[in-house]
């Protein structure tokens, strides 16, 4: 692959980038169980062990890492690759739960295991607003004979509670905010379908006047053939960037749902991306299938994100 | 719609039409739990009452008609049109039953598979030689969902098999013209998956695409579409009733898409063809509770014990 530069190798399931601002990326293993800081040099350090299955991971407005934890996998060795599936023994799921990270002394804390009558299943992805309330995903997790409908979550600023807000969903999996605020994006995998969610106001999503059967939100973009959606990150101009299984490429969305490219990565499983270094222009990608994690020179600047980048 | 006639009104979400030789078309009505006669004057007489959901239908070599039947929804409305939401409240589970066309007598064949009970049947087809393919979409829940499954049931009708265990829920279902091939339709996704025959009831193992898939994604339709029954063409193409996007989706055995053709209605649910020359397509349009027929440009494929 030109321009892309392999920043380290030998990461167990890498996902949830930050791009932190002395240029040191933290990410999760989520095989590893661990959070984990890669240096500039490829260095890579543990920053906390998190067991289960640490699955993304955003900077919280108090300066710590905030983790949607999915409460562990079973792994799957296919043609050199780990593929997440169900755990092998019930024992070894550990619930779903959102936890925050101090990252100097690696303390773990549990902020939510749960909302209202029932415990979240499989948190992935995350992303706050300017407010310091964040949004999450949760998939759900799949078992041998069936699997949970998915959710998006609110959760409200200062730890002010946790708010189920669409259900059911197949499988949200990246999350992110357009530069206005106005708009949440959630991307499904087995469908590879964005989905825009027109928000009234901070965490309150106004439904479309009117949908194919009670969707709170609008499909923008579903890529056709055999392809799903992972994470993403959202550029400057609004573009969507979503990490493409099978593809194996960062398939860039504009706000009205036109394919702007699909830039191949090489990995099937290509988890997530996340911008960084001057002018956030450039994209740190995860390549989980290889166990990298890669930078690339991006064309357009990558959006600032909340208690990171501003 | 131009080239649409509307044959039957007022069906309580119907599906699984058999266009029978004698030219009235027997189909399911799911909501209203009942097999059903459209004669070509319009005139509905019920065949059978089928408590619980029965979903799709094809004529067996014995001349009674073979229903999935998925156990029950739960219905709601949604803009004016019934929609099905999770299992019904007195669900307990789904089979495979068979009708007598003359007394209406209903029987069932199978409820489980196995240690496993069948969660949602929804569409079968016949081989050539009497065995049964059949999907279970499984079923919805409040919080959860079954993956979804194909099933074969060998010629003799003894002894029942899962063949393809997970999908995403499976829905329609049909063989290619040499019967060297099983397609499966799949709902969310709207992806239409192709199985190589290697035996009754048996695939063909095929190189890992990704993660363990036992087929072959033939075609993927992009955008906000799902996909539901299916029919086959006498050239092999593989029609398949669209929701969302209202129409007849058709497919080429290669996986080209070669037309969309609206119908009106964002819950159109099946096809099958019948008439002069099998050039007539019946479809159910679910939402307005309608069994209409469209000239089609091309013949269907005849069924086992319905055609041939």
């Amino acid at each position: 692959m030109p321009n892309m530069r392999v920043i380290t190798s030998g990461l167990e399931f890498p996902e949830g980038p930050v791009v932190m601002r002395d240029g040191s990326v933290i990410l999760v293993e989520i095989m590893g169980e661990r959070l984990t800081r890669v240096h500039p040099d490829g260095r890579k350090e543990t920053v906390a062990k998190m067991p289960g299955g640490p699955n993304g991971a955003a900077m919280g407005p108090d300066g710590k890492i905030y983790v949607c934890n999915n409460g562990g996998f079973g792994w799957t060795d296919i043609n050199g690759s780990w593929i997440p599936g169900p755990v092998k023994h019930p024992a070894d799921y550990l619930g779903g739960k959102i936890q925050r990270v101090d990252i100097q002394t690696g303390d773990v804390e549990t902020v939510y295991d749960r909302c209202g009558a029932f415990e979240l299943n499989g948190p992935n992805d995350i992303v706050f607003d300017r407010q310091g309330g964040f949004w999450f995903t949760d998939p759900g997790k799949r078992r041998a004979r069936d699997a949970d409908a998915g959710a998006i979550y609110y959760c409200k600023p200062n730890d002010g509670g946790i708010v189920e807000m669409v259900h059911p969903m197949d499988r949200p999996n990246g999350i992110g905010l357009s530069p206005d605020e106005k708009t949440m994006y959630a991307v499904e995998t087995p469908t590879c379908r964005a989905w825009a969610f027109s928000l009234s106001a901070p965490g309150v999503i106004q439904p479309p006047a009117k949908a194919y059967r009670r969707d709170k939100g609008l499909v923008i973009a579903g890529l056709g053939g055999y392809q799903m959606f992972d994470s993403l990150g959202v550029e400057a101009s609004g573009n969507i960037c979503v990490a493409t299984l099978v593809k194996g490429a960062i398939t860039v969305i504009a706000p009205d749902g036109k394919i702007v490219e699909q830039v191949d990565t090489g990995d099937h499983m290509t988890t997530n991306i996340a911008f960084g270094g001057p002018e956030l222009k450039t994209a740190y990608i995860t390549l989980s299938g290889k166990g990298q994690l890669v930078a690339m020179d991006w064309p357009r600047a990558g959006l600032p994100l909340n208690f990171l980048n501003k | 719609m131009p080239n649409i006639r509307v044959l039957a009104t007022d069906l309580e979400f119907p599906e699984g039409p058999v266009a029978m030789p004698d030219g009235s078309v027997i189909l399911v009505e799911i909501r209203g739990q009942r097999l059903t006669r459209v004669y070509p004057d319009g005139r509905k007489e019920t065949v059978a009452q089928m408590p619980g959901g029965p979903n799709g239908a094809a004529l067996g070599p014995d001349g009674k008609m073979y229903v999935c039947n998925n156990g029950g929804f739960t219905w709601t409305t949604v803009n004016g049109r019934n929609v099905s939401t999770a299992a019904a409240s007195d669900y307990k589970g789904g089979s495979l039953q068979r009708v007598d066309l003359q007394s209406g007598k209903v029987e069932t064949l199978f409820d489980k598979c196995g240690e496993f009970k069948l969660n949602g049947p929804n569409d079968l087809v016949f081989d050539k030689g009497g065995g049964i393919w059949f999907t279970d979409l499984g079923k919805r829940r409040a919080r959860d969902m079954d993956m979804g499954a194909v099933y074969y049931v060998k010629p003799g009708l003894k002894e029942i098999i899962e063949v393809v265990h997970p999908l995403q829920p499976a829905n329609g279902i049909g063989l290619s013209p040499d019967e060297k091939t099983v397609y499966v339709a799949e709902t969310p996704t709207a992806r239409v998956w192709s199985f190589e025959i290697s035996g009754p009831g048996q695939i063909a193992p095929v190189e890992v695409i990704y993660r363990g898939e036992k087929g072959k994604p033939l075609a993927g339709l992009g955008g906000y579409q799902m996909f539901d029954s299916l029919a086959v063409e006498a050239n092999g193409n593989i029609c398949v009733a669209t929701l969302a996007s209202g129409c007849i989706s058709v497919i080429a055995p290669d996986g080209k898409l070669v037309e969309q053709v609206p119908t009106g209605d964002v819950a159109t649910t099946n096809i099958c063809f019948g008439g002069p020359e099998l050039k007539t397509a019946y479809i159910t349009l679910s939402g307005k509770g309608q069994l209409v027929a469209m000239d089609w440009p091309r013949p269907g494929l005849p069924l086992n014990f319905l055609n041939k």
